[in-house]
């Protein structure tokens, strides 16, 4: 049998976003001894760095606590119930009390630590003044410089985690690969930390970075966490073309910023049709819809979107308009990719942007799986069906230093359980198998059909037997990835890792669709084309969890968290 | 958009040592980040260029040499017909291809 690599840690922190390096310094503060993997590199890896970024706190606050000019007539209060507005209701109430709350201090901890405040401004959805403006890269090396100031955190970069290694509901560790050798690690542990961010890279067509795949929250999942509201993604206007542009969110700002107009293939401004009233400066939820459907129905170009346009706005004011924008960026600019826009439009679609819903947590942060916690975009609860906006930013702050005290506490009183080597060459050899040669299945084919399966069924608009189809299709899929076949060695092999993710993709998928099958209404970003309107009956959470390798729906109503009524699939 | 019958060449350094040249049909507005994505889903599985990519600028992970010059990947626009030299920039130790320690 071979000998694989041991590391053992008190707390393990999966991902190296803001949520990920937020939770390792609580952690290391109480004195535990910290590990972070990253699949990238520290800081800047992850969605925190790309962030566009407004922090949210209540303004009353802002002048109080952070010494801005913010607007006293706002409270923690008011903040939580806007917060709850957004989410349709269907927010973890607790959960978003302790975020309004301890948001303002965790906002200030950060300037203090020499994050730079650009500007203040009123989003969308707030009654006050509550955006800070931190940009996303200056949030995360804020963060990052903290993690290099407390030297005993060990970072390891370049390393995936694979699975949570669990032992009568006890999470001790996990399986994990060093992608830059292709060696085996398993690392023990005496609490782990998921902060891996949201799945959004299931879909062809995402506005997150690529390594956005889920891992964490298909982890939790098959280590026996239960997921909520899995059935709400947001999904916001990116470029479909050119290739070096998919997924960009250009065509978005250019509809808010800007004042861009829409059309589909016949030139009508098709949301006119859907929001009279503000057309373009619809939710983003009622344009991802409208777009779709026209793309469904035909009225599309030939890259699969429809077509964002600022032609009809003066060339000079257009330039004053994105000037703001283009100050952002540092040697790349979307318009040396686009065709000249005061002639053409841009070909857009509705492009995956955040994970509403994910890992269920309570308070603090705990799964119901002992010694495993999760924070940040791969949890859920506090948006409920729909994130405010600016609340990404400042919740991973608040999780990700809940989950890192919640973690210390748990490993102050664990032991280090290892698993039997026995079991380490049983997981790791279906792995190394991948590369034995007698498959015949080809990860990069089968990634492709999952994305585009998802596009399909769990994309903004759905209907019962595509979602069926969903989970069909991920079946099939998994019972081909023991016959994968990858080419090569094991050092940084880029089919290796897509057929390793493969698993995750399936779940998440599996998990979506079970949960947006179930929800036979349209409520937020969760549109049923056979089902378009809310139902009050369905004012309820659904949580999915695995259990005697079957995945189990349950209703849960809002205000108790109490479990109604158990659907198996 | 397809512009028909044209393609770029992308010269890249694998394990720091050789170039192995490759033809990629050309299409108006790629990056150096779309021409390694296909060669890697067309040509050859075995190229390693970053997985953590941001795509927009930001990360700063696809950092190279492109014809002698450091530059983001994704802030390279091609033009059709040219060849692009790719390997890694400075002197760090290059683990493969695109990738260093």
């Amino acid at each position: 049998m071979k000998n694989y690599n041991h590391l053992i840690t008190d707390v393990l922190v999966i991902g190296s976003g803001g949520a990920g390096m937020r939770a390792a310094i609580s952690a290391h503060d109480d004195g535990a001894n910290v590990m972070i993997l990253s699949k990238g590199r520290l800081g800047v890896s992850g969605s925190t760095v790309t962030a566009c970024a407004d922090v949210s706190v209540d303004s009353n606050s802002i002048t109080k606590l952070l010494g801005f000019n913010g607007d006293i007539e706002d409270s923690k209060e008011q903040f939580a119930a806007d917060t709850i507005k957004s989410g349709w209701g269907l927010n973890h109430k607790e959960l978003v009390d302790v975020f309004a709350d301890q948001a303002p201090r965790r906002v200030k901890e950060l300037i203090d630590w020499g994050a730079k405040v650009e500007n203040f401004a009123i989003s969308p959805g707030h009654t006050y003044r509550r955006a800070i403006i931190i940009k996303g890269n200056n949030f995360a090396h804020t963060l990052a410089r903290q993690i290099r100031l407390r030297p005993t955190i060990q970072v390891l970069e370049g390393v995936i985690a694979l699975d949570i290694i669990v032992k009568d509901r006890c999470a001790t560790g996990v399986y994990a690969v060093n992608i830059m050798n292709g060696e085996f690690t398993t690392i023990s542990a005496k609490s782990i930390i998921i902060a891996t961010g949201g799945a959004m890279n299931v879909f062809p067509v995402t506005t997150a970075p690529n390594d956005l795949m889920g891992d964490g929250m298909a982890m939790a999942y098959r280590a026996g966490a239960k997921m909520v509201d899995m059935e709400f993604q947001t999904f916001l206007m990116g470029c479909c073309s050119p290739s070096s542009l998919i997924g960009n969110n250009y065509p978005f700002v250019l509809m808010c910023r800007a004042g861009a107009h829409l059309y589909n293939r016949e030139g009508e401004r098709f949301m006119e049709k859907w929001d009279p009233e503000r057309r373009e400066k619809s939710t983003r939820d009622k344009i991802a819809v409208a777009s779709t459907l026209e793309i469904l129905e035909g009225r599309g170009g030939r890259n699969g979107g429809v077509w964002v346009s600022v032609r009809h706005i003066p060339k000079n004011l257009f330039e004053y308009y994105t000037e703001w924008y283009e100050g952002k960026k540092t040697g790349f600019d979307e318009k040396d990719f686009l065709p000249d826009l005061m002639q053409d439009g841009i070909e857009s679609m509705p492009s995956a942007h955040f994970w509403n819903g994910g890992i269920k947590i309570d308070t603090d942060c705990s799964t119901g799986i002992e010694g495993l916690f999760a924070a940040g975009e791969c949890a859920g609860g506090i948006h409920g069906a729909n994130r405010l906006s600016g609340n990404a930013m400042s919740e991973i702050l608040v999780t990700g230093n809940i989950a890192g005290h919640s973690a210390a506490r748990t490993a102050a009183s664990a032991q280090v359980t290892t698993p039997s080597k026995e079991e380490e060459y049983a997981y790791y050899k279906k792995l190394e198998d991948m590369f034995c040669g007698n498959g015949s299945e080809d990860p990069v084919v089968l990634k492709k059909q999952l994305q585009k399966t998802a596009w399909e069924t769990i994309g903004p608009v759905r209907e019962q037997k595509e979602l069926e189809r969903a989970i069909r299709i991920c079946d099939e899929v998994e019972n081909k990835i023991p016959h994968l076949c990858c080419h090569g060695d094991r050092v940084y092999n880029k089919e290796w890792i897509d057929a390793m993710s493969l698993a995750n993709m399936c779940d998440i998928i599996r998990i979506t669709a079970a949960a947006a099958a179930h929800r036979k209404e349209s409520r937020s970003s969760h549109y049923r084309k056979d089902y378009n309107k809310p139902n009050d009956s369905m004012f309820c959470n659904i949580t999915v969890e695995k259990s005697n390798g079957q995945l189990k729906m349950s209703n849960c109503s809002v205000s108790t968290q109490k479990v109604q009524g158990v659907q198996q699939i | 958009m397809k512009s028909n019958n044209k393609n770029v060449n992308i010269k890249l350094r694998r394990h720091g040592q050789t170039y192995d040249e490759f033809e990629v049909p050309f299409e108006e507005g790629m990056n150096i980040l779309s021409a390694l994505q296909y060669i890697y889903e067309n040509l050859d599985r075995t190229i390693a260029y970053p997985v953590c990519l941001c795509r927009m600028g930001k990360c700063g992970a696809c950092i190279m040499q492109v014809n002698g010059k450091s530059q983001l990947g994704c802030a390279v626009r091609l033009a059709a017909d040219k060849l692009y030299v790719i390997e890694t920039i400075g002197n760090k130790e290059v683990i493969k291809d695109l990738i260093t320690k």
